[in-house]
């Protein structure tokens, strides 16, 4: 059960890869304009190298970093592609625009800086949800400690190893013991095995 | 006096240690009138403050010890008659006690009493003086008591007060103080009556007043006790060999007439005694022929017991009876039924002592309560008429019940009567007599209800219950109640209330003789209740029942409200609140329960304590708190599980957040493009 909910989940959180005839029909379909296009093409083909590594390079089906780096360089190579339309779309303008270093700095630029975001993310996701989960723990340990003061340990029996013990005996150990109530140790018995709810 | 109703609780305690009896009589504790005594009961000055000034006088009963409230009430409606009436009775603050007592209050007699003591000697009477003051005055007296089939049991001659000072008329003195019969001197008493202890006389017929009537002439005439250098025992042996004419006149002389009416009024035969209607043909001058003394069949040979040869089964039967450990030896071998078979010639008695003897043999070694058992058995078919006996208990079968009251607190005694009620002696007696009257069979019923009883020992039933259930006026026996007299159950909670008012609550308000009390006065069903009080172990339990007993004999008897008996109850029932899950519903249920308490509703209070809704609430909370609380660690486990902070996760939501940062970004900068490029 456990294995097939496990397949399950992995199998919605991957993207369908597309499949070789789609491939072939947006080819077809892009061909005609490619061709007609072709200054255009050929400098969004040279300064979207980047996007095609991001592309080759990046493994998962939801490719992520050929998208980060993809809009970054398509967003640097625009200015140059509103430049060739500008000066007409012929060869000669899209050749000088891509002798020109200021695009290809532009264009790569871009694509560097979806990279450098691509690999920076992690560790600002990590930090944050590393705060956002000890806020969510002591939100949790208070709501258990607001619990037993309402009901007693005995609502904490049978719930298995309470990993915020400590936080509750440190709240415990700051205030007064509830009038009335029992405490309940939490045996290592009871870590093993533990008991059953009700 | 019209009022003569039974007053309770209505004596008030005077800061000068003068006693009010429903406001209207004026008790002096410090003018104790020593002449009007009665037996272990002290007399006390008496005015009355509201009604026409006369002489009273009131007697203060004792602690633990009823007063014979069951007749009061039917005593208090004769008129004219020669004999103390009650004017009114109840229960006072005594302030020379430090406790409540029942005080019967009387008109005081005109002259002084005619025998200062039963022990005591006076000028004899002349036969015509006794007829003319004391027979002829007393007649309407008896012949009241006889038509109601009262009976007075004082009479006697230490009981008589000369009506005025002349000294030419009597009247009887009181008779309720104490329990029947229990203040009369032996030789007072018919054969049965005089072989039984002074506690299980009972309270008899009016022939055994008649029969106390002549033995009165009797001491008036001789001036003193007749019997006098004789023990108890010999007068009793005297009574059954000889009759208890012969017994008691032995040699004195007296004149035919005299002997006619003597013989008729000291008959045995309680059937064959002479009543009103003898009594007043003899006044009249019609002499009938004397009655003869019926005594029991002389055996040919005797039979020598303790060294004493005895001649007749009655005799031998009070002898063994006296002799408990003797006649056990006794019932062990042939001889007694050989005796009675040959000697007596009676085959049904020598039967039914063999049935009893031979099982005795059998009983195995040692001494236990089946023989006893036996003995007693013996003892009742050697003399049908005799009373039960056992051990050192002997009683009239209407007296068992009293003497087992009286003698509650002597610890042996009420083992033995323990062993009597539930060995069912009383109802073995009953099936030995020759005629089972409607007296035996109500008897029967009673005696049948206490061994019932006595087979639940816990709390509410057994010895406790049973003291109460076969004594329908006697006062509870608590230690809680011993400065108080509760002896109807509407009395119950006002007493425990004065008991919590004075603090003393370190105790529970229900124990044993209360429950037992409750239990056999109390008409409804009263089972939920004990049933909770059946688990001592369980505080939470068994509180819950004492509020609930208590709640139900507020509902039932004693509508006033008891604020302070209620808290005291509140505080009992701190365990029961603690009971609750809920620490926010135990806060308001202890805020709700002191508010009640404070209206003295033990009802409403136990509706409070006892909702089924607010358990059936607080369990169900209970439950979702724990499924909370399970859900919380689960989570709190996820989390120190690394479930929003492992690797994999951070990655893939690192690599979503990039995606969606780049393309924000992108799309603000192909916007500025476009813009750009458009101006």
């Amino acid at each position: 059960m456990a294995k097939a909910a496990k397949s399950n989940k992995v199998a919605k959180g991957r993207r369908p890869a597309m499949k070789p005839w789609a491939k072939i029909l947006i080819f077809i379909v892009l061909f005609p304009f490619a061709a007609l296009l072709l200054p255009t093409t050929l400098v969004f083909a040279t300064m979207m190298a980047p996007t095609w590594v991001a592309y080759i390079t990046d493994r998962s089906s939801e490719k992520h970093l050929a998208i980060t780096v993809g809009l970054l360089n398509f967003s640097g190579t625009l200015p140059a592609i509103i430049e060739l339309w500008s000066r007409g779309q012929s060869h000669n303008a899209a050749m000088m625009l891509i002798s020109d270093v200021f695009v290809w700095a532009i264009a790569y630029g871009a694509a560097m800086a979806g990279w450098v975001l691509f690999g920076f993310m992690p560790s600002l996701i990590g930090s944050y949800f590393k705060m956002t989960t000890e806020s969510r723990i002591r939100n949790l340990a208070q709501h258990q400690k607001n619990l037993i003061d309402e009901w007693g340990h005995a609502v904490a029996e049978g719930a298995g190893l309470n990993p915020l013990r400590d936080e509750l005996d440190a709240d415990e150990d700051a205030g007064p013991e509830p009038e009335g109530d029992d405490p309940v140790e939490v045996s290592e018995a009871q870590v093993v095995q533990p008991a059953e709810a009700g | 006096m019209s009022g003569q109703t039974e007053d309770k609780g209505q004596g008030a305690e005077n800061g000068g240690g003068i006693v009010m009896l429903a406001d209207r009589y004026r008790l002096r504790p410090e003018s104790a009138l020593t002449d009007l005594n009665s037996p272990g009961v002290q007399a006390f000055s008496a005015t009355d403050e509201k009604g026409t000034p006369r002489p009273l006088f009131a007697l203060v009963c004792r602690q633990g010890i009823a007063a014979r409230t069951d007749v009061l009430a039917q005593f208090s409606r004769f008129r004219r008659m020669p004999m103390m009436n009650p004017v009114r009775h109840g229960v006072v603050y005594w302030p020379p006690a430090r406790a409540r007592r029942f005080v019967i209050v009387f008109e005081q007699p005109s002259g002084e009493r005619v025998l200062a003591d039963s022990g005591a000697t006076i000028e004899p009477w002349r036969e015509d003086r006794v007829v003319r003051s004391v027979v002829q005055p007393l007649l309407p007296m008896f012949k009241e008591l006889g038509d109601r089939k009262l009976s007075h049991r004082s009479i006697r001659a230490d009981n008589l007060f000369f009506a005025d000072p002349s000294r030419e008329s009597v009247v009887v003195g009181e008779c309720f103080s104490g329990p029947p019969g229990l203040a009369q001197p032996h030789y007072y008493e018919p054969i049965d009556s005089a072989m039984a202890m002074p506690e299980g006389r009972g309270a008899g017929t009016p022939a055994d007043d008649f029969y106390a009537l002549g033995v009165m002439m009797l001491v008036l005439l001789c001036g003193g006790n007749p019997v006098a250098d004789l023990s108890e025992d010999q007068v009793v042996e005297n009574k059954i060999s000889k009759g208890s004419y012969a017994a008691l006149v032995r040699n004195t002389r007296l004149s035919l007439p005299m002997v006619e009416v003597l013989r008729g009024l000291l008959c045995d035969d309680p059937e064959q005694r002479w009543q009103y209607d003898d009594l007043n043909m003899w006044l009249n001058g019609r002499h009938l022929s004397p009655k003869q003394a019926l005594l029991p069949p002389k055996a040919a040979r005797v039979f020598e017991f303790d060294e004493v040869e005895y001649v007749n089964a009655p005799a031998l039967s009070h002898a063994l009876g006296s002799e408990w450990d003797k006649a056990l030896l006794v019932i062990k071998k042939k001889d007694l039924e050989s005796w009675v078979r040959r000697s007596l010639g009676d085959d049904l008695q020598a039967d039914a002592v063999r049935q009893s003897s031979q099982a005795a043999i059998g009983a195995a070694g040692g001494r236990g309560s089946g023989e006893d058992r036996l003995l007693s058995r013996v003892l009742m078919a050697l003399d049908q008429r005799a009373p039960l006996r056992y051990k050192t208990v002997s009683a009239r079968l209407d007296g068992l019940a009293q003497a087992f009251a009286v003698t509650y607190q002597d610890k042996d005694k009420r083992q033995m009567f323990s062993e009597i009620f539930t060995q069912r002696l009383p109802q073995l007696w009953i099936e030995n007599q020759p005629i089972l009257t409607p007296e035996l069979s109500i008897l029967r019923r009673l005696y049948d209800t206490v061994a019932l009883t006595l087979s639940k020992p816990r709390i509410g039933y057994g010895l406790e219950k049973a003291l109460y259930t076969s004594n329908h006026g006697w006062p509870c026996q608590s230690p809680l109640l011993q400065n108080d007299y509760v002896a109807e159950l509407e009395d119950l909670l006002p007493a425990l209330e004065r008991v919590a008012q004075q603090g003393k609550t370190e105790r529970c308000p229900v124990d044993k003789h209360i429950a037992g009390f409750i239990s056999a006065r109390m008409k409804g069903s009263i089972e939920q209740a004990l049933g909770e009080l059946g688990n001592p172990e369980k505080p939470s339990v068994f509180n819950l029942g004492v509020l609930r007993l208590l709640a139900e004999v507020q509902r039932a008897a004693s509508p006033t409200p008891t604020p302070y008996l209620a808290a005291w109850c509140v505080a009992l029932l701190k365990p029961v609140v603690e009971g609750f899950r809920n620490r926010t519903r135990r806060e308001q249920m202890a805020d709700m329960a002191m508010r009640l308490a404070g209206q003295g509703n033990l009802t409403t209070l136990l509706a409070l304590i006892d909702d089924p809704n607010r358990k059936a609430a607080d369990e169900q909370g209970f439950r979702n708190a724990k499924r909370d609380f399970a859900a919380l660690v689960e989570q709190a486990n996820w989390l120190r599980g690394g479930g929003m902070t492992s690797p994999a996760i951070v990655k893939r939501h690192a690599r979503e957040a990039s995606s969606i940062v780049s393309s924000v970004v992108a799309g603000v900068a192909v916007l500025g493009i476009a813009l750009a490029a458009v101006i």
